[in-house]
């Protein structure tokens, strides 16, 4: 299985660079640029408490010729959301440091296909805000809402190629992945899922190493096509849990030692957008399969294996008088569920959201998240102002509180407000 | 007698109302072509700067009137955000989003300068002309009323005034579909294009708030053949 996964690579990846020497290099174009993000949050749960995100990224895209180009991203991040996020009280709150690669790939581009081979972010899916089809790559978890996307996702390394094509009026596309290194999300604190169920002293977690290039691999398809002001997409993906389930190394009265696994498991689903006169429709729709969930029974920590099944639907309204909305309804629901369990069987949200232009390029946006069965409340503000042509300023808030049971409630301890300042550059 | 005179008037009045009708529509299309390349498959850059000289610079792929794609070049903060015109739909792609979305076709009004003013501007195909009384003040130029063909185009109604001499675009002051004014623009700076001498600067102006103002300039227009996949929806994150 691994020989016959690192040949067809190596088969996909010889092929691919033979395609890209046919591609002369009769004009080789660099760009330099990147950004640079500082914020600070004054938290409001306790007092005196302050947090703090830096982060920077420089970006170099070459062009070599009109068909083959590449990008390499470096991103550096220092954060202390990690501790903040914590239950348990961490007096000696320390600050992470983490410089990885971004986005590193090279693409090459035909009149009907195109190819791109490296780290990669790879987006599905019709909705935004909550992206339940957003299955491809890792993320950060502990980014919330006042983090861009794009900042909170990791990149894969992918073989990615897409072929597209018309039909009268149908335009669709078709797309292959194929991954020979899975990688997985950085996830908030293991108190944050296990609640009281683990209440010991000390919890000390063993993290899953991203596993060596070509042991291990994952690879799905999607797809899509457009007609008459309808978008559809069909897609799968079989990989390596994002999310971890844990397992018991040791234990004594007053530890706990846990390792963190991945399990294989296979997404499908389907997610359709239309536009319905001036309001767009959109629905994400994903199934699970076997997906494990940790549960606590006789003082023991054991996992079960259940279909996850995963929905969203959203209308977003036209602007009227620089007023535009959005509202969401999304369930997350297992198929089985034990007692004791790290998550509920039914988890479903109503978030409404309402942008305000100002003056063309300001705007300010606020949220309201609804958790259902256990209440749970949400509610979040961003003012976003270019004050030059190269710098934003954001000030807003973040708010989680409810029922303790509630999932919103568990990030109460981010609650707070918060400016940032983001710099652009480019050479 | 009356009565075939009566006849004979009518016969007369047809031919002109019709030639009216005929000609208002022509000087849209001539004047169309003092703006662009018209409805063949070309390129373009425009460069917005509004009254607080904020810069925003956009390459068009105009394959054409239906088939438009629009992608942001600066500020770096907007680099890569691609807007995707087929027939009556439109997709928006940021780069941190990293996907095409679906949005509505009232977004083509979204800004000071509507999507529309950049990437469809062919006033042709979506707008009725009709002649409308001249002014004697200013008898060198043509009036037009353009009515909205159907309620999916960028304004509900645009009245143009056109050049005699040579059918360049003047004026224009564009109105909602309710009928409610929103801006006026004005077209000048007409330098040879691939041989026609073309209005490059298009200025634009709020109809209530005077001082939001925004000039756009397009240069570098090339007619270039560009592959059908280049308007497909899902090629926009490439």
């Amino acid at each position: 299985m691994i020989k016959s996964s690192t040949s067809s690579f190596i088969f996909i990846t010889t092929a691919f660079l033979s395609l890209c020497s046919q591609a002369s290099a009769e004009s080789w174009r660099y760009q330099t640029r990147g950004y640079l993000t500082a914020r600070l949050t004054s938290y409001t749960e306790n007092a005196k408490n302050y947090g703090q995100q830096t982060r920077a990224q420089i970006e170099g895209a070459s062009d070599f010729g009109s068909n083959l180009s590449a990008i390499d991203q470096l991103r550096w991040t220092s954060n202390s959301i990690n501790a903040d996020l914590s239950t348990v009280s961490s007096p000696s709150k320390k600050d992470m440091f983490q410089a990885y690669l971004g986005e590193n790939y090279l693409k090459y581009k035909s009149d009907s296909w195109v190819a791109q081979i490296g780290y990669q972010e790879v987006v599905w899916g019709e909705a935004f805000g909550q992206n339940f089809a957003d299955i491809i790559n890792p993320k950060d978890l502990r980014e919330t809402f006042y983090s861009d996307a794009s900042e909170a996702r990791f990149p894969l390394l992918l073989f990615n190629e897409k072929t597209f094509f018309t039909l009268g009026g149908f335009s669709g596309s078709l797309q292959l992945l194929y991954s020979p290194e899975p990688r997985f999300s950085k996830t908030l604190p293991v108190e944050i899922y296990a609640g009281n169920l683990l209440s010991v002293t000390t919890l000390n977690v063993n993290k899953e190493s991203t596993p060596e290039i070509f042991k291990k691999s994952e690879f799905g398809g999607k797809f899509a096509g457009s007609y008459s002001g309808f978008d559809f997409g069909i897609f799968g993906y079989s990989y390596y849990d994002r999310d971890p389930h844990y397992t018991l190394r040791s234990a004594t009265l007053s530890s706990i030692s846990i390792n963190e696994e991945h399990s294989k498991i296979k997404s499908l689903g389907v997610s359709l957008a239309k536009t319905l006169g001036d309001f767009v429709l959109r629905s994400d729709i994903v199934l699970t399969k076997n997906k494990l969930t940790n549960y606590v029974e006789n003082l023991q920590l054991k996992s079960f294996s259940s279909d996850t099944l995963n929905a969203l639907v959203s209308i977003d309204t036209p602007t009227y008088n620089d007023y535009s909305g959005v509202l969401i309804y999304a369930q997350s629901s297992l198929k089985d569920i034990l007692p004791n369990s790290f998550r509920q069987k039914d988890e479903e949200y109503l978030i409404g959201k309402i942008t305000k232009n100002i003056d063309h390029d300001k705007s300010l946006e606020l949220s309201y998240t609804h958790e259902f069965k256990f209440t749970g409340h949400s509610i979040q503000s961003q003012f976003s102002w270019p004050i030059t042509q190269s710098t934003d300023l954001k000030l807003g808030g973040q708010f989680y509180f409810g029922d303790k049971s509630s999932n919103l409630n568990k990030y109460k301890n981010v609650s707070g407000l918060f400016i940032s300042l983001k710099n652009y550059f480019q050479f | 007698m009356r009565i075939s005179t009566l006849v004979i008037s009518v016969f007369l009045t047809l031919p002109s109302i019709a030639l009216c009708e005929i000609n208002a529509n022509e000087i849209v299309k001539k004047a169309d072509l003092k703006r662009g390349l018209g409805n063949i498959s070309h390129s373009f850059n425009v460069t917005v700067t509004d009254q607080d000289n904020k810069k925003e610079i956009y390459h068009v792929y105009f394959k054409d009137v239906n088939n438009t794609l629009t992608e942001q070049t600066a500020p770096e903060r907007s680099r890569g955000r691609k807007l995707l015109m087929k027939d009556y739909d439109i997709w928006l792609f940021t780069p941190n989003i990293k996907k095409p979305l679906r949005i509505s076709l009232e977004q083509k009004l979204t800004g000071q300068v509507a999507n529309g003013d950049i990437a469809r501007t062919n006033y042709a195909e979506d707008y009725e002309a009709t002649l409308m009384s001249t002014d004697k003040k200013d008898d060198n130029a043509y009036h037009l009323a353009l009515k909205a063909k159907n309620n999916k185009v960028t304004y509900g109604k645009i009245e143009y005034v056109v050049s005699k001499k040579d059918f360049g675009p003047m004026e224009a002051t564009f109105f909602a579909l309710s009928g409610k004014p929103l801006k006026k623009a004005t077209f000048s700076d007409y330098r040879p294009i691939q041989g026609v001498s073309r209005a490059t600067k298009m200025v634009i102006q709020d109809y209530l708030q005077k001082d939001k103002i925004s000039t756009l300039i397009f240069e570098d227009h090339k007619p270039e053949k560009f592959p059908d996949s280049l308007f497909n929806k899902d090629r926009l994150e490439f």
